[in-house]
């Protein structure tokens, strides 16, 4: 496991206490009764801080690692809660998820030496997810499962260690998929809250550095993600 | 509830620790950056007359402020001297490599795009007034190995210089060993075969002389493999695996006999280590075991063996159709096994050979000698190799063949 920082960025504290305040907001406006839940689509969103891994990185002529510092990020989520009503469907959830996540590039390690860097790598992301709750109708705990895939358009800045350019602005469109777990509390007929870990990874995407030439990196990230869900 | 909850942290756990890591040593050399100075430094202060010396070149990249790394640039930078009439650079095989011609003082020069070094350097014209051949500590010599030698010359001012790349070198019994003097390379000796050789390193009116004893090539590997290839075995068989060691001459010998066998788990195989049958792993149970082989302190890398519960499927005796024996005469059978597994392993010494007539043919099932046929009488008799206790899968038909003595 690299060195970096896993201290939390000041958007995604932001965005902790926002979501902190809907909770409380709708635990005071939400129906008493808890379990009345009922089949139906239901419109979420999420504020994530996520962690790169260490990328692995292959050029024609030798590999460098990118290291990163923690991110944030924040996605919307269209669904169709299926409860025990579509038997022959499974049960648990489906749903439809635009992310955006971003990190910024921390340092370079060559056979020489580690180098500070500059720069922002973002992911942008449109997954199918499936979701297995694991219901206990006597409470308001909801776990579950999580597995999605989709497309993801992998996009970085200029990095330019010492201030010479040495990787060049540029994106590519790569497929990607998720696994994650987490707990659903149910505040309501109509209103849930969600934390939760989504590991996420994606094809490698092809870069190219200011000399001309390209190479792939890995990408792969831990999240850890919190939600409003409203369901209609 | 409470179980599905379990299930839930075992995989978060599984996501995070799979997660975790990550990268690798990197390969790749930071190349933009640019040079920003260059050191030049001298294998000896100073060179006298007729001898060689060698420079080399060390960038400095980088700003010492943010970042800076050196690397060794000797052969990418363009080297001169401002005075080629006193040192002379040789050819770009050799960078770095000067020779030096007439006393006087210069100035070398390492240019590499605009950036440049200069280093003052000055050619003396001391005489040499002893040489010395300088062994490394270890100077035990085994036929196949190398030895670099070093020739020091200490010279009439007072100054010592490395002369190794100047002096002359030559070996008494070119036969025994052989002695480098090319550039670069010189002093390198190389054994050839056991005995005795002098080496001498000459200078001018100076010269150096080791005697030196090349041993007999000793073991310097060994390696394990199994005869047919396949590391995989069925329970109820056996496996013959061959040892063979390599010296420092680069001889290989076969070592099987040799060697003390060992396996790591002799619950699934053992190993045999009587005379007649060396090497030979036999299956106890499916699991599997690494095998190696010692000799005089060598160790052999691991081999690992597996035992499979595949059982045998089909047999096919060879040659299937065998020619004519005369009385007295011996003919080798051998049989070969297809599992269910879809391997085939080598059964001759594992199943039980039967001939339905040894008044008219015998076969063996002594060791070393599994199969052999040997002709008694006028006649025909049928030779069949039964499964002997290899777990053999329904359907199995034990293979035959026929035999005539004339």
């Amino acid at each position: 496991m690299s060195n970096r920082s896993l201290s939390m960025p000041h958007e995604v504290v932001t965005t902790t206490r926002l979501l902190a305040i809907l909770i409380l907001l709708g635990l005071t406006f939400s129906a008493a009764d808890a379990r009345a839940v009922t089949p139906g689509p239901y419109l979420a969103l999420e504020g994530y801080g996520t962690w790169l891994k260490e990328s692995y990185s292959q050029t024609d002529i030798g590999n460098f690692n990118l290291t990163f510092d923690g991110g944030f990020g924040g996605g919307v989520v269209l669904g169709y809660d299926m409860l025990d009503s579509h038997p022959s469907l499974g049960r648990g959830r489906v749903e439809l998820e635009a992310a955006s996540r971003r990190s910024s590039v921390d340092k370079l390690e060559f056979v020489e030496g580690t180098l500070p860097a500059s720069g922002d790598l973002t992911v942008n992301s449109l997954m199918v997810n499936t979701i297995a709750d694991y219901r206990d109708h006597n409470s308001r705990l909801v776990p579950y499962l999580c597995i999605g895939g989709g497309y993801a358009e992998v996009s970085i800045d200029q990095v330019s260690p010492l201030g010479t350019p040495f990787i060049a602005s540029g994106s590519d469109g790569v497929w990607a998929y998720q696994l994650g777990a987490g707990l659903g509390i149910e505040l309501g007929d109509h209103l849930g809250f969600d934390i939760g870990y989504r590991y996420f990874g994606t094809q490698k995407p092809k870069f190219t550095l200011a000399d001309g030439s390209t190479f792939t990196s890995e990408i792969v990230s831990h999240n850890l993600m919190l939600g409003l869900r409203y369901k209609f | 509830m409470k179980q599905s909850c379990t299930r839930l942290l075992l995989l978060l756990l599984l996501l995070v620790s799979a997660g975790c890591g990550g990268g690798g040593e990197p390969t790749r050399n930071i190349d933009f950056i640019p040079l920003s100075s260059i050191t030049i430094t001298s294998q000896n202060p100073q060179a006298a007359v007729g001898t060689s010396n060698r420079f080399s070149a060390i960038g400095i990249y980088g700003d010492p402020s943010t970042f800076q790394f050196t690397r060794d640039i000797t052969s990418q930078v363009t080297w001169a001297s401002d005075n080629t009439d006193v040192l002379t650079f040789s050819t770009p095989a050799a960078a770095g490599f000067a020779t030096s011609l007439v006393a006087d003082s210069v100035t070398v020069t390492a240019t590499f795009d605009t950036i440049h070094a200069d280093l003052p350097f000055t050619v003396s014209n001391a005489t040499i007034t002893a040489l010395a051949i300088t062994p490394p500590a270890n100077t035990n010599l085994f036929a196949g190995q190398t030895l670099q030698l070093r020739a020091t010359g200490t010279f009439s001012d007072g100054s010592n210089q490395d002369l190794t790349e100047t002096a002359f070198w030559s070996s008494s019994d070119p036969t025994v060993a052989t002695v480098d003097t090319t550039v670069p390379g010189s002093g390198l000796v190389k054994g050839l075969v056991m005995g005795t050789t002098d080496i001498t390193a000459e200078f001018d009116t100076q010269s150096d002389t080791l005697t030196l004893d090349v041993a007999a090539a000793t073991l310097a590997s060994i390696a394990v493999t199994p005869v047919g290839g396949s590391s995989k075995l069925a329970l109820g068989t056996t496996m013959q695996l061959l040892a063979t060691g390599t010296y420092t001459d680069g001889s290989a010998v076969d070592l099987t006999s040799d060697v003390t066998w060992a396996s790591s788990n002799t619950a699934v195989a053992t190993i045999d280590q009587d005379a007649a049958t060396n090497g030979k792993l036999s299956s106890v149970t499916a699991g599997a075991t690494t095998v190696t082989a010692s000799l005089s302190g060598v160790t052999s890398p691991g081999i690992q063996v597996t035992v499979s519960l595949a059982t045998l499927d089909s047999q096919v005796i060879s040659p299937a159709n065998p020619p004519t024996l005369a009385v007295g005469q011996d003919l080798a059978l051998s049989v070969s096994g297809d599992f269910s597994d879809n391997s085939s392993q080598d059964l001759t010494s594992d199943v039980l050979w039967k001939s339905s007539n040894n008044s008219i043919a015998t076969v063996s099932n002594s060791i070393g000698a599994e199969g052999t046929v040997k002709g008694i009488d006028i006649g025909t008799a049928t030779i069949t190799a039964e499964s002997n206790g290899i777990p053999t899968t329904p359907g199995f038909v034990t293979d035959s063949v026929e035999v005539t003595v004339q």
